[in-house]
């Protein structure tokens, strides 16, 4: 191989070094399930008459949250275990506020279901659909 | 002869191996089992499906739901030493039907996922396990797939569903034996 040819060589390894180097990072396989009429009232109750959901493989293991629908009342949206009921994490989000809330962070296959209420004193909002984000 | 004493014994092994298999349960539960666990879980396959969007009785209470929940424990298989008697119920806020039966029979899945690690005899618990894709909570649903998939790999011995359901059932055991305790009541083993 001659100087010239070691030359385009070097080149091309530094090219390719950039170009890999500049693609983003593999996306996260995260899974996300509409929930449609997830009705609340002060009192804490289920989405889905208790519908259970598994962590994604692929992902950071993060949960969120999010309302499709702007909330009209502050409300608090919690993921507890299948097993037990006990509280994995929860999220405060205010009225009028759609975007993402982390719940929770855990690992592929833990199960759980979504929980929810409107604030104290806020009274019930129903016909609100939401997303989660596993 | 000599050479061939070696492959008489491996078949001899094998037949052994088999004979074990389908005492222990085999890869699918005998009809008319003996086995009360494998009875119920057989039954509970054949329940109707969880309704979880039909109305009925919700229960606000703890006491109301632990109530609840004790009248329908009985249609459930547990392990030995298994019991209900650390889900916080009294946590729950409201409360269906639907989802205390669901809760249960996610509770009961984990029992048995960790029996069929933890028993000398793991076949009863696989057994029990085949069932459990098709228990009225979980069948048709989304749930059932990865269920199935941890049931498989439960039998292959590893995999990285099984991985995450065990995690998630040992983290739950800790916490309902500490809860069951709390209240004065025996944890499950």
């Amino acid at each position: 191989m001659d100087r010239r040819a070691r030359q385009r060589g070097a080149w091309l390894v530094v090219a390719a070094c950039l170009l890999l180097g500049g693609l983003p990072a593999t996306a996260l396989a995260y899974v996300t399930t509409d929930l449609i009429n997830f009705d609340l009232t002060e009192t804490t109750s289920s989405y889905g008459g208790g519908t259970q959901f598994h962590i994604s493989s692929g992902t950071d293991g993060w949960v969120s949250y999010r309302w499709l629908d702007v909330p009209s009342k502050d409300t608090v949206i919690s993921g507890n275990f299948c097993s037990d009921l006990s509280l994995i994490g929860k999220s405060s989000i205010p009225s009028g506020n759609t975007a993402y809330h982390q719940l929770f962070n855990g690992f592929q296959g833990e199960c759980f279901i979504v929980r929810g209420r409107t604030a104290a004193g806020e009274g019930s909002m129903t016909n609100y659909d939401g997303r989660i984000q596993r | 002869m000599t050479a061939r004493l070696p492959r008489l014994l491996a078949i001899i092994a094998a037949a052994g191996a088999a004979a074990t298999l389908a005492l222990s349960g085999g890869s699918q539960p005998a009809a008319g089992s003996s086995n009360p666990q494998q009875t119920k879980a057989d039954e509970l396959a054949a329940a109707p499906m969880v309704d979880r969007t039909a109305g009925g009785p919700s229960y606000t209470a703890g006491a109301a739901a632990r109530g609840q929940a004790d009248r329908t424990v009985d249609r459930l298989p547990l392990p030995a030493g298994g019991n209900f008697n650390g889900i916080r119920w009294e946590e729950g806020g409201v409360l269906t039907a639907a989802e205390i039966e669901g809760v249960l029979e996610y509770n009961a899945f984990c029992q048995w996922i960790r029996a069929a690690r933890d028993d000398a005899d793991p076949g009863t618990a696989l057994g029990v396990l085949d069932d459990v894709p098709q228990w009225p909570a979980f069948r048709g649903t989304a749930e059932a797939d990865l269920l199935s998939e941890a049931v498989a790999e439960a039998r292959a011995g590893s995999g990285p569903v099984l991985d995450g359901v065990r995690r998630d059932c040992d983290a739950s055991h800790g916490r309902e034996a500490a809860y069951a305790r709390e209240r004065g009541l025996t944890p499950s083993s």
